[in-house]
């Protein structure tokens, strides 16, 4: 748990996504679900921003 | 199978539907239905065909036996997990619209794309905003709607 929130505090734009997760699992859904369905749109958003990354 | 057995059956099974209908009684369904298992669970516990069955009958000592509980405890058990499991398990929102996910990618990428060669920052290209809310539609469960 420690090392969670380590990590949160290092990568805090995952918080939303976190929190989604537990969400989920407090309202008895898939929390396995709902994690992969935040890593898809964490990658989705991460890809569309890749212009702004590459060295022009 | 004997008249007596069939008998037994019968009052074996409807001590089970009494278990079944005591445990749906007391869930938290609409009055009419607790009323109905109710008064079912008291039909079904006061109906007792009372038959010597097991005196009459030659004993078969190599014959497999059930549980004493049997089908009673088994009922019980089917009833409470499908209790637990009706209230503890709702069902989870469908994986995200690939197709739709894949289409908002590419044209939000040509978006973001345009922004550089406008030489806006990431900050100042609005279309980004705009993006996140389609991807999170893709990804919502309801995006063919």
């Amino acid at each position: 748990m420690t090392e969670l929130f380590e990590k949160l505090a290092k990568r805090p734009e995952l918080v939303p996504a976190v929190t989604k997760i537990v969400e989920a699992f407090l309202a008895h859904e898939d929390p396995l679900l709902e994690a992969e369905r935040q890593a898809e749109i964490i990658a989705a958003k991460a890809l569309i921003r890749a212009p702004f990354k590459e060295p022009t | 199978m004997t008249f007596e057995q069939i008998l037994t059956d019968i009052t074996a099974v409807l001590g089970a539907i009494g278990v079944i209908s005591t445990v749906l009684a007391h869930l938290p369904l609409p009055a009419k239905y607790a009323q109905f298992f109710a008064r079912l669970a008291t039909y079904a516990a006061n109906t007792k065909f009372s038959v010597n069955q097991r005196d009459t009958l030659p004993k078969k000592d190599d014959e497999p036996k059930l549980p004493p509980f049997f089908p009673g405890g088994a009922a019980v058990l089917l009833a409470i997990g499908f209790a637990f499991h009706a209230q503890g398990c709702r069902p989870s929102k469908p994986p995200c619209d690939q197709t739709k996910l894949a289409a908002v990618v590419a044209v939000c990428t040509a978006k973001s794309q345009e922004c550089v060669n406008e030489g806006k920052s990431e900050a100042e290209c609005e279309a980004l905003a705009q993006c996140d809310t389609k991807i999170a539609q893709a990804c919502s469960g309801d995006a063919n709607k």
